[in-house]
């Protein structure tokens, strides 16, 4: 499917009798048979990701989608290896800009939605588990003159 | 923090004619007066456009001669002036913390126009303007032609002022023209902004601006292509001369007569461009009715008479030095900017001592700029961001949200940064992913609040468009690149989800046919954008030590990108070839970040090397020649940084029309063109012309004959201003439930 495939499907939809059902918020809604396992790679050395991508996808990718939550910058290591990935910004990236943002509350915001978008059947955890990453994150601060 | 004003102005500081010139003097005069004012910025319901800050009152800021305020900060002031009422007609979308001893609407228009029709609602005015300020409200017509069209009952809390709020001019800025005796053929001008309503109507305009090119030259400043919309063929005596900002004291000084009708739907308060005229010593003449503003310093006829008037003046040279002077003497004497600082005494009832200048202004409270983009398997979309984002006050925090795999690019120069990824590396229906991206940006905007949403991309989503119809108070940018293939006009329909549409100016802009080209009055128009300046790059020294190529050696930098989705495989090896053929030469493969393992780049010896670089072009000074693909930005980088290339379009179908910026680039002779499709078995000779110094040079020369600024720049202050304007261009009682 290309950049534009999904235009086709804009524009009016055929009146219906019953009210539109609302949009599920489901990554695959309209792909009931695919299910996903989130696998978190939080902290881990860029050197193991290769291995945890190989391990994680000989023991579940046969039957699920696997999502790899990453808190690291080097997305091209998922994308050779055509890894599905999700990027939660690193402790260290919080604290550098915990005056922009409440990480504590958008962190847990973000996590629901995820878990929401892929409705996933396991979280696998590698380095520090989401509820310990979320549990880590700052709240504002105030804002300082730069 | 509270902060104190002497005054502060209240103002739509993007209206570019009169009302913003108007307040431009009043700011000067009263920083000469000694008084601490502010600027607090609205974007009001009038201009729909996407129209930048009047350069005006931007410089005024820039230079310190008043305060930029944000809607957000405390203030008290002692006067509070806010210039037109169409600005308060809707109330203000957020609640201020301003408090005013006295609050003044300038009122720079009749309430109802020629034709009857109300130009605003007073009422609401009044009531608007009074709940946001706390404080009853002085209305100050600038002229006795707007305060007859006033009801004598006025609304609730407001009073109106004895002494009209009168324009004001720097006499030094309209230096009197030296008197001349006219003689025929005589220069008849006029000056005002581009709008139809401000010239006669057909049946007057030749009675006006007569076409006897035997006798009169007619010269106007603020045309556009409406004139022969309005009138049909113009005269071959009327020289045309679009707006400008600048230049009017100039223009002036070139004509003999100063002759203003305008259409007579329009009503005109004042007219500013008038009193400039009149300062510069013309003989004017306009339509009887303005004889109550301009009283014996004008000449009042009908557009039928206007010939006669001029006969008059050109017999009688004495009558015409009179009328110049008088002219002169009467802008000296009721609207020289020096009366500023009494009027302002008299409205506040004391002297306007400056209570307040006392100590520093508090700093402007810091917001978020939200730049979101896509391009997953590109950078362009991120880099343009970047070259905005950098070039933002630090009172302005960045923040990114990008599909791009680049994103660490944007965490690298130090910015919060979130990965959005695109349904296609997810392999999910594009409409479950535009439901979710439309909850996730949600969220994101819903945390971050941003002042500004700045969305960079081709393609609209569905799921953007969602989201910031739950943010209307967010000022929203789509910044576009020109050159649109046929098949992207879909996204046009999603204009009016933003609030400004700006595009990056294109060099080969005259070979862009495409969807956007039609639209292009309705964006905000800028120079080429690009990430770097060509001087911040490295020096050729530097650059070449750094990449370590040796003395002597001639340097072809290969960018054809990773032909994911147009595959220059052959192509790439046959000029690679060519190149090392020649035995002095390095070909020198440049990476982007993103570039995939998958690419298997086969290396051909010694002198064929790759390298990551991001950004490439501050290392461009250590290249001789080079072989691109034609995307936007490195195509502006390759021609603005005078660097001989031979472009390879890259031609697939979600691009933009690659070929064509190449096509412009070989018939400027600013570059070459080779195509993938139609010239591979061309190798040899593309490489040979572009290895040639004698071509090299010519084309270094034509490419250093292109006159540039950085639209970037641009950018950010158009970014930089509207993050602080306070919205009434829009009615938040009808918001409803979002």
């Amino acid at each position: 499917m290309g950049i534009f495939g999904w235009l086709q499907r804009r524009g009016q939809k055929p009146a219906t009798t019953e009210a539109e059902p609302e949009p599920t918020l489901a990554i695959y809604a309209s792909q009931p048979a695919l299910s996903a396992i989130i696998v978190t790679l939080i902290g881990v050395d860029a050197a193991q990701v290769d291995e945890i991508i190989d391990v994680t996808n000989q023991r579940f990718g046969n039957r699920h989608k696997i999502v790899y939550l990453t808190d690291s910058l080097d997305f091209m290591r998922f994308r050779n290896r055509g890894a599905i990935f999700e990027y939660l910004p690193s402790a260290l990236e919080q604290k550098l800009h915990a005056a922009e943002i409440s990480w504590n509350a958008y962190l847990a915001k973000r996590w629901q939605l995820l878990v929401s978008k892929w409705q996933p059947v396991h979280v696998v955890s590698y380095g520090q588990n989401i509820d310990a990453f979320l549990a880590a994150a700052p709240r504002m601060t105030v804002r300082t003159e730069r | 923090m509270s902060a104190t004003l002497d005054i502060l102005f209240v103002a739509d500081v993007r209206f570019e004619g009169g009302t913003s010139t108007a307040l431009a003097v009043e700011i000067r005069a009263a920083a000469r007066a000694g008084l601490r004012t502010g600027l607090l910025a609205i974007k009001g319901p009038l201009l729909g456009l996407p129209f930048p800050m009047h350069p005006d009152l931007r410089k005024l800021i820039d230079d310190g001669l008043t305060e930029r305020i944000d809607p957000d900060m405390r203030l008290a002031a002692r006067l509070t002036l806010i210039h037109h009422p169409t600005i308060v007609e809707n109330r203000p979308t957020r609640p201020l913390s301003i408090t005013t001893d006295k609050l003044l609407i300038v009122l720079h228009h009749p309430m109802y126009d020629g034709a009857g029709r109300r130009q605003y609602d007073l009422d609401r005015v009044v009531a608007h303007a009074c709940d946001a300020f706390g404080a009853d409200v002085h209305l100050a017509p600038v002229s006795a032609v707007v305060r007859d069209s006033l009801p004598r009952l006025l609304p609730s809390y407001a009073h109106m002022l004895e002494e009209d709020w009168g324009n004001l001019i720097e006499l030094d800025d309209w230096p009197a023209k030296p008197a001349r005796p006219p003689a025929y053929p005589v220069v008849i001008g006029r000056h005002s902004r581009p709008d139809p309503l401000k010239w006669p109507s057909v049946e007057d305009a030749l009675l006006a601006y007569p076409a006897d090119g035997s006798r009169f030259r007619v010269r106007a400043l603020g045309t556009d292509t409406f004139l022969a919309e309005k009138y049909g063929t113009l005269p071959t005596n009327w020289e045309l001369i679009p707006f400008a900002w600048d230049g009017v004291p100039d223009f002036l000084a070139t004509l003999d007569f100063y002759v203003y009708f305008h259409d007579p739907a329009w009503s005109e308060a004042f007219g500013r461009t008038i009193l400039e005229a009149l300062a510069t010593g013309l003989v004017v003449i306009l339509p009887p009715h303005f004889a109550v503003l301009f009283a014996k310093a004008a000449v009042y006829a009908e557009p039928a008479e206007v010939e006669r008037v001029i006969e008059r003046f050109v017999a009688d040279p004495a009558l015409h030095r009179s009328q110049c002077e008088q002219a002169r003497r009467f802008v000296e004497n009721n609207h020289d900017a020096a009366i500023y600082g009494d009027r302002v005494a008299r409205v506040m009832g004391e002297e306007p001592i400056s209570t307040t200048s006392n100590g520093l202004f508090p700093p402007l409270p810091q917001r978020n700029v939200l730049f979101a983009s896509s391009n997953g398997i590109g950078v362009g979309h991120l880099t343009q961001q970047l070259a905005i984002a950098q070039r933002l006050p630090p009172d302005l925090t960045p923040v990114f949200a990008t599909m791009s795999y680049s994103m660490k690019a944007a965490v690298q120069h130090g910015y919060q940064a979130h990965f959005l990824p695109h349904h296609r590396i997810l392999e999910a229906d594009p409409e479950d992913w535009n439901t979710c991206l439309a909850e996730e940006l949600f969220e994101l905007i819903a945390h971050l609040r941003p002042a500004v949403f700045a969305y960079d991309a081709t393609a609209v989503f569905e799921g953007v468009t969602r989201t910031l119809a739950m943010f209307p108070d967010i000022f929203k940018i789509w910044v576009r690149r020109p050159l649109w293939q046929e098949s992207h006009r879909v996204f046009l329909e999603f204009s009016d989800s933003f609030d400004a549409v700006i595009e990056p100016g294109e060099l080969a802009e005259t070979f862009d046919h495409g969807p956007t080209a039609a639209f292009r009055k309705e964006v905000f128009l800028v120079p080429p954008v690009l990430h770097l300046d060509p001087a911040e790059r490295m020096s050729r020294e530097s650059a070449r030590a750094a990449l370590g190529v040796p003395e002597g050696m001639t340097v072809v930098a290969f960018q054809l990108g990773a032909g994911a989705n147009f595959d220059l495989k052959d192509l790439r090896a046959a000029l690679l070839a060519e190149v090392l053929r020649h035995p002095d030469t390095i070909a020198l493969e440049i990476q982007s970040p993103i570039t995939p393992n998958a690419a298997g780049l086969e290396i051909l010896g010694e002198r064929h090397r790759t390298v990551e670089l991001f950004p490439s072009f501050r290392f461009s000074r250590a290249f001789d020649a080079a072989i691109s693909a034609a995307g936007y930005n490195t195509f502006h980088e390759q021609v603005l940084g005078c660097i001989p290339t031979l472009f390879v379009p890259n031609e697939g179908d979600e691009m933009d029309l690659q070929a064509n910026r190449a096509r412009w680039a070989e018939l400027t002779g600013r570059g070459w063109m080779m195509r993938r499709d139609y010239d591979l078995g061309f190798a040899a000779s593309h490489v040979e012309r572009l290895l040639d110094p004698v071509e090299r040079a010519a084309v270094v020369r034509r490419c250093q004959s292109i006159v540039w600024t950085n639209g970037a720049v641009e950018i950010a202050r158009y970014v930089e201003d509207h993050a602080r304007m306070l919205r009434t261009d829009w009615d938040v009682t009808k918001l409803g439930s979002i």
